[in-house]
């Protein structure tokens, strides 16, 4: 669900790269030396993830795991995000080089959010369903804020792109409830075979 | 899909110093996603078409590569055109083609089209480590290069590591799954990926240490370009500079 | 090649966080030139070993030292380097000219001498021919071989290698038994292929559930019928004095 080239402004897309330099800006400044092999490692398996085709009644769907690369990788995801959408872009022809800056941060700025809020709430609670269905319900969210996100830019592009704009929020829509319950199962998963998978784990063991 | 595959051709455009190419392509490609002009949409089209040729890729791995473009071409291109908007110009029964989005659909086709044309020619061209090798000459951080080289590295072993998966788990009625069910299984296959790329992240990390690994990823080899370089890149700047004055006429 | 002692372990214990005990006083000295097999079951702690003698993990207590220099966790060591079990972990970057120049590079040689070692290390083990693929374009057996490759060329004084034999076919298992017959070094080798074992090394550690149970000549430790079958392992064909295989026309049996 990534805006592909061609239909943005330029101005959009040069604002793009320039949002996404910061947020990498600000990445950068937290990675540890062992941070780049994970966010390189992980970020690939995610990437091959998200080529897992998803049964959803008649059609399915590709995920786009915002959630749960945000709850994975932590602060660090938005290295993880840029990097996919690249080799998206470049070896699949999805999304785009010239639109990769404004993909990147439609990707990133959700999955830092959903990141900060599992944080905050992981502190708090143990118990692993809870904590699954709570991951869940902010992935879920994750992308309907990326989504509304696309729908902004593309109803404010030009009048031409409106009915475009309603299509592709609604196309998407049953994306955030499969990522929503992708993204619970896999946490309860991962809580319950390897926690320190999870950014959230690992700080509150040191 | 796997970017070495073509570049051993020789071609001019793979002969090109990386450096030079890479910015010529990143300024063709921001140049196209600025064009609105009729003539300009077909200056650009003919010349990523040109590059096609020029690079000697075979058309049909080509054609192949743009089919994710088409498909989105197809859906959109309606879309937009039977948006309402200013006068109609073909009309049957209810459904209203519009002028200003037929318009806009084309141009937007033919700059995606173009633009990702160039994507395909760029890398198709150039080796993956050559163009992150240029790039950190335009000092993008050896952090993100490094990430990006090692991504790419990974990504194959996963792709094939699924496919093992999917394929195991297709011994065992995987496909015959519906519902809260299939969703829960393709979760289990995908949350194994994760843990097993996690679990190798760390023996990757060990492996790099242990020859000496001190934040980023050091190669060897410098560029160099010839006289044919600057004549390439010349060629894309009298371009540009044609697409933007016609632009502004 | 000198008989000093180049590895020295000392009552070297270890944990991981999720599994205690994993090795529990561990001690044996090693001579330069030496070659030690080190056997045992899955599980038993061959590869955590390794990785403690090479300094990426630290021990709860005891002690590594090499050449008398005590190793020190994290530090970058070109004395003693490590291969390991899984190739996909040893080789990451995107060529093969890169892997095996990555490990000289950061020793800061100067690029000719780079390029030099990168050139005998990928002819050592037959592969000079692959110096611009793509890891992900070789083979199992072709990775295999690079990463030795990636070893060889930091010219270690001791190498540890774990399972080397492990995906490759009868003519590469050859090559590495010959190309291990004709470098000098000291080194250590973990196998659950004990006639590859019987062929290159000269001594032989068992390892069970963490702990040394015996160390001594590898032809008389592998022909102990009793010992093996207690550490879960068969003995060897070739050390039966007349077995079928001799009777197998077109099966030869001498190297
Ligand atoms: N990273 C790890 N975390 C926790 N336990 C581990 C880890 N690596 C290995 N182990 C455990 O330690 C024991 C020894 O493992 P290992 O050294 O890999 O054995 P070997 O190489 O002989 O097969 C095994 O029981 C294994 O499950
Ligand atoms: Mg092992």
């Amino acid at each position: 669900m990534h805006i592909s080239d061609g239909i943005l402004d330029p101005k959009i897309c040069i604002g793009g790269y320039v949002l996404a330099a910061c947020l990498v800006g600000i990445a950068l400044k937290k990675v540890k030396q062992e941070d780049i092999t994970k966010v390189s490692v992980v970020g690939a398996a995610f990437f091959v993830s998200s080529l897992i085709h998803f049964k959803v009644g008649f059609s399915s769907v590709h995920l786009t795991l915002i959630g749960l690369v945000g709850i994975v990788l932590g602060v660090h995801s938005s290295l993880a995000i840029i990097t996919g959408l690249f080799f998206q872009a470049v070896m699949f022809n999805h999304g785009g080089l010239s639109t990769l800056g404004v993909n990147s941060v439609l990707f990133s700025v959700p999955a830092l959010i959903v990141y900060g809020i599992f944080d905050m709430v992981f502190k708090r609670i143990m118990n692993h369903t809870v904590l699954g269905v709570i991951a869940g319900i902010l992935a879920g969210g994750a992308v309907l804020l990326a989504i509304l996100c696309v729908m902004f830019i593309l109803y404010f592009s030009g009048e031409e792109l409106r009915g475009f704009a309603y299509l592709f929020s609604i196309s998407n829509g049953v994306l955030a409830l499969v990522e929503g319950i992708v993204t619970a199962i896999a946490i309860m998963q991962i809580l319950n075979v390897k926690p320190q998978m999870l950014q959230s784990y690992r700080q509150q063991v040191k | 899909m796997d970017l070495d595959n073509y570049s051993n051709i020789k071609s001019p455009i793979h002969s090109w110093d990386a450096r030079w190419k890479c910015i010529t392509f990143f300024g063709y490609i921001l140049i196209s996603a600025f064009v609105n002009n009729f003539y300009n949409l077909i200056v650009i089209a003919a010349a990523s078409t040109l590059l096609v040729f020029f690079a000697g890729l075979p058309i049909r791995k080509v054609l192949k590569s743009l089919k994710p473009l088409f498909i989105l071409l197809l859906f959109m291109v309606p879309v937009i055109s039977l948006t309402p908007t200013g006068d109609a110009i073909f009309s049957y029964g209810v459904i209203k083609v519009y002028r200003d989005g037929l318009i806009t659909a084309g141009i937007i086709s033919v700059r995606a089209f173009s633009i990702v044309l160039a994507t395909i020619v760029l890398f198709g061209s150039t080796r993956i480590n050559i163009i992150i090798k240029a790039l950190e000459f335009f000092k993008i951080p050896p952090v993100i290069s490094t990430i990006f080289l090692f991504t790419y590295r990974y990504i194959f072993l996963y792709i094939e590591n699924l496919n093992k998966l999917l394929t195991s788990a297709k011994l065992r009625g995987y496909r015959l799954l519906r519902g809260i069910r299939h969703i829960r299984n393709t979760v289990s296959i995908l949350v194994s990926l994760l843990i097993r790329s996690y679990e190798q992240s760390e023996r990757v990390y060990y492996a790099m240490r242990l020859r000496g690994f001190s934040g980023s990823f050091r190669s060897i080899g410098s560029f160099s370009f010839k006289w044919p370089d600057i004549v390439k890149t010349g060629i894309f700047v009298i371009l540009f500079t044609v697409i933007i004055w016609i632009e502004l006429l | 090649m000198s008989s000093q002692i180049v590895l020295k372990v000392n009552k070297l214990c270890f944990s991981y966080p999720d599994k205690k005990n994993v090795l529990t006083d561990i001690s044996f000295e090693m001579n330069g030139g030496e070659r030690i097999a080190l056997i045992g079951p899955n599980g038993s702690g061959k590869t955590t070993l390794f990785l403690l003698l090479c300094g990426i993990l630290s021990p709860a207590s005891g002690g590594i030292a090499v050449n008398g220099k005590d190793i020190k966790p994290n530090q970058f060591n070109t004395d003693i380097s490590y291969m390991f079990q899984s190739p996909d972990d040893q080789l990451f970057t995107a060529t093969v000219f890169d892997d095996v120049a990555f490990g000289p590079i950061n020793e800061g040689l100067p690029e000719g001498e780079v390029k030099d070692r990168v050139k005998s290390a990928l002819e050592r083990v037959k592969c000079h021919e692959l110096i611009d693929k793509s890891p992900h374009h070789l083979s199992g057996g072709e990775k295999r071989m690079v990463a030795l490759a990636t070893i060889l060329s930091m010219h270690p004084e001791i190498m540890l290698l774990d399972e080397p034999t492990s995906d490759l076919d009868l003519l590469n298992r050859r090559n590495i038994i010959t190309l291990f017959a004709s470098l000098q070094k000291t080194m250590i080798i973990s196998s659950h292929d004990l006639e590859f074992l019987l062929e290159t090394c000269n001594r032989a550690l068992i390892i069970d559930n963490g702990k040394i149970v015996e160390d001594g000549n590898i032809v008389d430790l592998l022909s102990d019928e009793g010992l093996m079958k207690s550490h879960h392992m068969e003995k060897p064909h070739s050390l039966y004095p007349h077995t079928h295989k001799r009777a197998i026309p077109g099966a030869p049996r001498d190297h």
